[in-house]
């Protein structure tokens, strides 16, 4: 898929572990890990302003695009 | 009664009320060809004026296939009344014995569209009937409305569990 999700980088530059970001999202850790391996088909706009909220960041800062 | 119980219910009936037939006819039909002057199984066959003969046979044989065509139809359908009622309505397994369904239903009804046309020109007796009610040929028709509607289904239930799988990977 050409959208990469940097969701780990994002995570380790805040020092923030996948459990925690879940618990303050509020989604289970289960579909964190499906977004972070790139497996997810879609993002709702409330979850992904909910992550940008937590990490205080931008959604360019998590996703971005690549030609294969 | 829950629907898709009784329809499972139907289905099964008329599923086990064909099964004689599959099993039974070859053996009668072998029966006939060994013993042509048995008074035991009243034949009511065409091309039987002299004798069972090479027409006949081939009428029985075609006739068989084709049933046996419905039936495999019935089997895959019987699979699919099991599935709903089990309620795993979108997942492959109902995808591909909807699309069986269909096709072999469509190929009894083309079949045997086919089948009744070229006999009926083979005992044509130069005389011109309507018939009223539901013919055969309206039964036929109404079967293979039948198939392409499971064909269609399937189509339909293979969308379904995209946007399923689309929608149980939305985060």
């Amino acid at each position: 898929m050409p959208i990469i999700i940097n969701l780990d980088q994002v995570l380790a530059e805040r020092n923030m572990k996948s459990k925690e970001l879940a618990e303050i999202v509020g989604i289970t850790e289960a579909n964190l890990s499906i977004l972070k391996s790139g497996k997810a088909k879609a993002v709702r706009f409330s979850t992904l302003e909910a992550i940008c909220k937590a990490l205080d960041c931008q959604p360019g800062d998590i996703l971005a695009y690549s030609e294969d | 009664m829950k629907l898709n119980k009784l329809f499972k219910l139907l289905i099964d009936l008329a599923f086990y009320l064909m099964i004689p037939i599959v099993v039974f006819f070859p053996g009668t039909i072998l029966y006939i060809l060994i013993f042509p002057e048995q008074s035991i199984i009243n034949v009511n066959i065409p091309f039987t004026e002299d004798g069972f003969g090479g027409k006949a046979l081939l009428f029985i044989i075609l006739f068989f296939a084709l049933f046996l065509l419905f039936f495999a139809g019935f089997y895959h359908l019987r699979k699919f009344a099991a599935l709903l009622f089990k309620n795993k309505l979108f997942s492959k397994e109902v995808i591909v014995s909807t699309k069986k369904t269909g096709q072999f239903f469509t190929a009894c009804a083309l079949g045997s569209l086919v089948f009744i046309g070229i006999n009926s020109l083979l005992t044509i007796k130069s005389e011109f009937s309507i018939t009223f009610g539901t013919s055969n040929f309206n039964l036929l028709l109404f079967l293979l409305i039948i198939g392409v509607l499971f064909l269609l289904l399937s189509d339909a239930f293979a969308r379904a569990l995209k946007l399923k799988e689309e929608n149980d990977l939305t985060v």
